[in-house]
């Protein structure tokens, strides 16, 4: 792998907030590595003539009609670790 | 009466007719799972004192006169579908203690026709691989040869004899793998068709819920329970389209069958034998039979890992320990991201994670991503070419044995395992997978894959063609044991 792939690995390892140790990103470098080979027959495909397809169902998407239905908040409630007088409490994001 | 020799719709009718209790086949069952758990690691959890429950409350509704299509039917579900009464791990701990506070539209619709919920089934961490060699429980072995894996818990308690019916997911393969693994039945049905509501994803373009069975008759009969427009999931298709049936349904030497004529290049010898076999067997029966192209399956597969990826990196960076999931502990916010995915992401799923970051950034987008996308649309329009010289195309489910549990294949080679499986989850299409044949002892399965939403006559056509590839399973063996 070039410097510059090198470069954009390390940046996505960082975007991803994984905490990983150098034999890990090490390992992380030579799959990303065997990856990029392993793609390569798609980069000599010629698919100018397809535009990017962008969803996989064919049907139109049909939206149910904007009413009040039945909450079932309580017991989404229940599923938080904390959850004080309206709130879902949560450690603090902003420091 | 012993339900493991019975449809699940023979079954449900004994216990509508009240020849069978719905609560002694589920006490039959409790009373292996454990020992059949403890070989082959099925479940992530089981329902035990609770499927004894439900099975007694089918019990009484049966006395009260109330006929349910799939009466005291043993059903095990994938665990990333959530199940009010069980917890849903998603295969990471980050989940261990997560009890959903409603059930998934699928698992809703099958215990309304009256399954019984045995327990839920061991999956990949976040849903990622075909395999469940990266589950945090350690893989689910295959019933045929413990050596291996099953590809899915499912197919593998369905062998086993503890469940009729098992509800499935499948992005790229793994609900096909295991059907093919295992020797099982298995129907994905077109995109859009079930609701996935309730259903926890990895990549929202592919995904899809899917059920097997131990027997081909049972498929209808479930299909028709879960499929439907859902107002809890818009991208269910609003029309109804179960029925839609075709001129030549009923004249079944009408029928052309299509197979990609790459099979030849792609599969290794053993495994194209039996395809062949197959195909001669086919023409044999009246129908027609012709070669289609279907020359880009490895850009294809490659083309799915792109987009699966870089769909991944986004859909579980939500999973961070304070928007989803147990945070670790931790004295700094950064530091509690990082710990928190580090103790819950398997290694596969931070592969992804990364890669998929890659793919989505300035240097991978044009140059990769994008040009995933091109081949998406590629496929799909050679999947829409194929159809005009055939009615059904089949297709090999896997091009290799189940891998080795100990000996751990690389992640490219398990990637390059859903050549067959993930071109069909590229183009929407409803896909049956079907026992062929064995090898070394082990099943082999095929895809009969039909056009879009045309669910019923995959199943309908698949029913005629049953018998023939029973014969076949017993037939086409290759190698010894």
């Amino acid at each position: 792998m070039n410097g510059e792939g090198n470069e954009e690995l390390l940046k996505a390892a960082a975007v991803i907030k994984i905490e990983l140790n150098s034999a890990e990103m090490e390992q992380l470098k030579k799959d990303f590595s065997l990856y990029m080979k392993w793609l390569e027959p798609l980069l000599g495909l010629d698919c100018n003539n397809f535009d990017p397809l962008l969803f996989n169902d064919q049907e139109l998407n049909v939206m149910r009609k904007d009413q009040a239905e039945q909450s079932i908040l309580q017991e989404v409630q229940s599923c938080a670790a904390n959850f004080e007088e309206g709130y879902y409490l949560v450690p603090p994001i902003i420091e | 009466m012993d339900f493991t020799t019975m449809s699940a719709g023979r079954l449900a009718d004994a216990v509508n007719k009240g020849e069978l209790e719905a609560r002694d086949t589920v006490e039959k069952i409790l009373g292996k799972i454990e020992a059949v758990n403890s070989k082959l690691n099925i479940f992530s959890s089981m329902a035990g004192e609770n499927a004894l429950e439900q099975a007694a409350a089918i019990d009484n509704k049966i006395k009260n006169g109330i006929c349910l299509p799939l009466a005291g039917v043993p059903l095990v579900i994938k665990d990333d579908l959530i199940y009010k009464a069980l917890p849903t791990s998603f295969g990471s701990q980050l989940f261990k203690a997560f009890i959903a506070p409603f059930s998934a539209t699928v698992v809703e619709k099958m215990a309304a026709a009256g399954a019984v919920i045995i327990g839920k089934t061991n999956i990949d961490n976040m849903g990622i691989g075909s395999t469940t060699l990266n589950s945090p429980l350690g893989p689910t072995l295959n019933p045929c040869d413990t050596a291996r894996v099953a590809g899915s818990a499912g197919a593998a308690a369905l062998k086993s004899d503890i469940c009729s019916l098992a509800l499935e997911s499948d992005s790229g393969g793994a609900s096909r793998h295991g059907a093919s693994n295992c020797g099982v039945f298995g129907l994905l049905p077109s995109a859009g068709m079930v609701s996935r509501h309730g259903l926890s994803m990895h990549c929202g373009s592919f995904g899809r819920v899917g059920i097997a069975a131990r027997f081909m008759e049972d498929l209808p009969v479930a299909f028709k329970i879960i499929s439907g427009y859902d107002s809890r999931d818009t991208a269910t298709a609003a029309f109804n389209n179960q029925n839609k049936s075709r001129e030549k349904d009923d004249n079944i030497s009408a029928l052309t069958i299509g197979f990609p004529e790459a099979v030849f290049n792609l599969l290794d010898q053993t495994h194209l034998n039996i395809f062949l076999k197959l195909i001669e067997k086919i023409k044999e029966a009246g129908l027609k039979v012709t070669e289609v192209d279907l020359n880009h399956l490895p850009e294809a597969v490659r083309a799915y890992q792109v987009i699966a990826s870089a769909e991944a990196s986004s859909t579980l960076s939500r999973f961070d320990g304070i928007r989803f999931g147990a945070a670790v502990e931790a004295d700094e916010l950064e530091e509690l991201y990082c710990k928190t995915r580090r103790a819950t992401f398997g290694i596969e799923t931070i592969r992804r994670s990364v890669f998929g970051t890659y793919l989505l950034s300035k240097g991978g987008h044009d140059r990769y991503y994008r040009k995933a996308l091109q081949v998406w649309k590629m496929v799909r329009e050679e999947f829409r070419r194929g159809y005009e010289k055939c009615d059904l195309l089949l297709m090999p489910a896997v091009g290799m044995l189940p891998p080795l549990a100990e000996d751990r294949l690389s992640f490219i080679d398990l990637y390059e395992n859903d050549l067959f499986t993930a071109p069909v989850s590229m183009g929407g299409n409803p896909v049956l997978t079907l026992p062929a044949g064995n090898i070394e002892g082990l099943p082999v399965g095929v895809q009969l894959v039909a056009p879009y939403m045309n669910d019923q006559f995959l199943l309908s056509t698949a029913l005629r063609l049953d018998p023939l590839m029973a014969t076949n399973h017993q037939v086409f063996s290759e190698g010894g044991k």
